[in-house]
């Protein structure tokens, strides 16, 4: 049994091992292999997210019902008593706040986190939440997130990327969160009518992030024509779910790198979406990436490997992780220093975690600045080290790492297997003054921080 | 110890002293509003710092610049507590304590455990037996002992330390929010980085440079400012308050590994000795009406060694000091069978050695505090404990 392999296969292409784990591996790339066969975790017990749109239109319309009320009653003549039972009162009337429905969401998705078998579907899940990403810093969409994840990010991660970027291209949330509801054809029938027009930001982001990348070969006139090509893809908001208005459409054939799209419906934009799906730089782009958040410096030539499946099987993902994982050279040395999310996860697998500490969790990684779904812009989190492994961040994983392993009962030596350690870090183990401590020193050790 | 040896009445033990003023029938006291708290000090307190024996010949000499100065000198001496003994000048609260007859030390006390290793050493300490592994911890037995249905015990912290673990059920209350890493952890991952990754070395330095972490606002004595430990006691105290509180809790204090640094009124050892100090004024003030009827102990897994080592810090020792107060303990008293610091009295030529059993001590807790019968706490809570005479006159019958 080859351990370091083992480790590799759940610490490096997975979530981190847990106790026990890695003596139970056989074939460490079959133990991968298989994953492909199977289906990514869906989170259950999270309502459909048309359901989720109604409910916080509801809650919008609810609040502005209330805030109207309040300016009326002064509020100034309440006690403090009475200011209370409003709030009480409010609140039994609008039912959940989103946030506290995000909270909810964002536990259950950690709870996978933890426990999952599944650990290289479930980061590969991460990584196109990341790279298609949707955040909550813009609000309306703060109940949307996860739904989006579940409905179209999580069924299409191993098929083909033209489906997957067209299901998040349909997804409501997505759907609000780059203003795509707004972007009407200027000479289509509403655009003539209310003089309203398109807007670029869904189309750039398709481009930039993700399809082709910035270097891949695109100018401004393409952006402009590919979010024409966009326009009349929308939501209704009566139902919340994805709707193609002609009405809104401009009309026209389409210019888009070279190309000429017709059509005046949904199977234009289908079209356009096969055509950067499987183009070559889209290939290069996101292969490049992939490498990168699993190998510190992924080489040209696995690189290449990788693109030229995606190339040849018109970008089937499944076949594309598997160029990667049966490469040498994933199996060989590398130190990529883990991103929060990983760290903190593989941290609460490492200590046999489950989810009565989700909240812990996630409070941890508030504090890291790694929240699912909140980063600041449609780039989603940087997955480079230049980014995370900075002075504040080290220090407050130390923290996380004291914090952490206060919820665990498990002694340091059923542990501190999960990683090869250096002689150094062993003995700074052994010596600690406490259990508590030993596991901390382990987790915030380089070891363990990187995979 | 059995009994008051002739040593024990040199440091000003009073021989065939009872407790001090009123008799109370047991008839008439609740023994329901009893309260017995144990502060497990991890990491191995240096006893010849925490109280140092300044009246003995040997102690200067021996500690090298680790010894503190004799008390009445400067605002660096030690805290006098009786012409052999003094207190670490860190330690104000627990001083007036002491001065109150609400605290007193037992002296070159250990535990069975002659290893020096942290995690086998806790183990024995907190299942109270001879052996370093187990199922449950000699507090929960307590319980047990005491009648798990009426008697609550209540363990701070994330988890439920060995101690507390059992059959008697346990409720566990944390503290909310984020605590910084302690001073011990951060250093031991900084020298992991310094061999193994020059990056995060780099890194760590610099955060350290810019963090309030180590050395956080100290005041001019060394003694930490805004203790977590005296919030988290006092906290803990309020709850034993209530009528229809736990009894026992327990609660962990670290930052005693002193190999290196230890210092002498300053140094690595005055902000743990701090926080200890203000963490038993905090429970006494949370504790309020009910600290008459409370006893806390403070132990730690084993001591250091008598000499200095090359880096200013000591190594694992055998015998160090233990800490009871409250309302309920007979105070003002160092209670030792003092062995001396010559190089032929110390235990394997470097360590103080004992000549007290802890057990003794926590024995005279149950039996005297707490009510059980000896018989009782020889067969149920320590076994094997028979030679392990209860300390008599510890507490307040």
């Amino acid at each position: 049994m080859d351990l370091e392999k083992n480790r590799i296969a759940l610490n490096r292409f997975g979530l981190g091992a847990r106790p026990g784990e890695i003596e139970k591996i056989t074939d460490p790339l079959k133990a991968l292999m298989s994953q492909l066969e199977l289906k990514p975790d869906i989170i259950s017990e999270i309502e459909p997210s048309n359901i989720r749109f109604l409910r916080f239109e509801e809650f919008r319309k609810k609040k502005r019902e209330l805030d109207l009320a309040k300016v009326k009653t002064s509020e100034t003549t309440m006690s403090p008593q009475q200011k209370q039972e409003a709030t009480r009162a409010e609140k039994q009337i609008l039912g959940k706040a989103p946030y506290e429905i995000l909270i909810d969401d964002l536990l259950k998705r950690t709870n996978i986190g933890l426990t999952t078998d599944n650990g290289f579907l479930e980061r590969m899940v991460w990584y196109w939440s990341n790279t298609l990403t949707v955040s909550v810093s813009r609000g309306e969409v703060t109940e949307l997130v996860v739904p989006y994840e579940n409905e179209a990010i999580r069924p299409f991660i191993l098929g083909r990327f033209a489906n997957l970027l067209a299901s998040t291209a349909q997804h409501p949330t997505m759907l609000l969160y780059l203003d795509q509801v707004s972007s009407i054809g200027p000479h289509s029938q509403e655009g003539l009518r209310g003089r309203r027009s398109n807007n670029e930001n869904y189309a750039r982001e398709v481009m930039e992030l993700h399809t082709l990348g910035v270097n891949g070969g695109y100018s401004q006139k393409d952006v402009i024509e590919l979010s024409y090509a966009l326009t009349g893809l929308s939501l209704d908001r009566q139902k919340g779910s994805p709707v193609f208005r002609t009405t809104a459409h401009e009309p026209g054939d389409r210019a888009i790198m070279g190309r000429i799209f017709k059509g005046q419906d949904i199977t234009l934009i289908s079209e356009v979406f096969e055509y950067l799906a499987i183009h070559p730089q889209t290939a290069k782009h996101q292969c490049r990436r992939i490498a990168e958040y699993f190998l510190e410096k992924p080489s040209d030539g696995l690189i290449k490997t990788m693109v030229d499946k995606w190339i040849k099987t018109q970008g089937h993902l499944r076949e594309v992780y598997r160029v990667l994982l049966s490469s040498p050279e994933a199996w060989g040395p590398s130190r990529k220093f883990k991103m929060p999310e990983q760290y903190v996860i593989s941290s609460g697998r490492a200590l046999g975690l489950n989810e009565n500490s989700s909240g812990q969790i996630l409070q941890q990684l508030r504090l890291l600045a790694q929240v699912p779904f909140s980063a600041k812009s449609p780039a989603g989190f940087s997955t480079s080290a230049t980014e995370w492994l900075t002075p504040e961040s080290i220090v407050e994983r130390i923290n996380t790492a004291s914090r952490l392993v206060g919820l665990s009962t498990l002694e340091p030596s059923s542990v501190t297997s999960l990683v090869k350690l250096e002689d150094v870090t062993a003995l700074e183990i052994r010596r600690a003054p406490s259990k508590a401590e030993a596991l901390a020193i382990f987790l915030a050790s380089a070891e363990f921080q990187r995979s | 110890m059995e009994h008051l040896s002739r040593r024990a009445a040199l440091t000003g033990l009073v021989v065939g002293m009872t407790f001090r003023g009123n008799v109370s029938f047991a008839t008439t006291v609740n023994q329901k509003s009893k309260r017995f708290v144990v502060i497990v000090l991890r990491g191995a307190l240096d006893g010849l710092t925490a109280v140092p024996p300044y009246g003995d010949g040997d102690y200067a000499s021996l500690r090298g610049n680790l010894a503190l100065q004799a008390p009445g000198i400067s605002e660096v001496s030690m805290l006098r507590l009786n012409e052999r003994f003094g207190l670490h000048p860190a330690m104000v609260e627990a001083h007036k304590m002491f001065l109150n007859r609400e605290m007193s030390i037992v002296h070159a006390m250990a535990s069975p455990y002659r290893e020096r290793s942290h995690f086998d050493a806790q183990n024995l300490l907190e299942l109270g037996t001879t052996h370093t592994t187990g199922a449950d911890g000699w507090l929960n037995r307590t319980l047990g002992a005491m009648g798990a249905e009426s008697w609550k015990g209540l363990a701070v912290g994330s988890t439920v330390p060995l101690i507390l673990q059992g059959q008697a059920p346990v409720s566990n209350w944390k503290p909310e929010q984020n605590q910084p890493a302690g001073n011990s952890l951060i250093l031991s991952v900084a020298k992991t980085y310094e061999t193994t990754d020059p990056a995060l070395a780099r890194a760590l330095n610099e955060g350290l440079q810019t963090s309030s972490m180590i050395d956080t606002a100290i005041d001019s004595k060394g003694r930490r400012i805004g203790s977590g430990f005296a919030t988290l006691a006092n906290a803990t105290g309020k709850i034993l308050a209530s009528d229809t509180g736990p009894n026992i809790a327990v609660l962990d204090l670290g930052g005693w590994d002193t190999h290196v640094g230890q210092g002498t009124d300053k140094g690595r050892m005055a902000g743990p000795l701090s926080d200890l100090s203000r963490g038993l004024e905090g429970l006494k003030i949370g504790l309020g009406d009910k600290w008459t009827q409370t006893v806390v102990i403070a132990v730690t897994e084993f001591g250091r060694t008598a000499h200095p080592n090359g880096t200013n810090g000591t190594d694992h020792g055998t015998a160090t000091a233990g800490f009871i107060a409250g309302g309920a303990v007979n105070g003002g008293y160092v209670l030792a069978d003092w062995p001396g610091l010559s190089q032929t009295a110390l235990f394997e030529g470097r360590d103080l050695a004992p000549t007290t059993d802890m057990r003794s001590m926590l024995k005279a807790v149950l039996s005297d505090h707490l009510k059980i019968t000896l018989k009782t706490i020889e067969d149920k809570v320590f076994p094997d404990s028979f030679k392990a005479k209860p300390i008599k006159g510890l507490v307040n019958v």
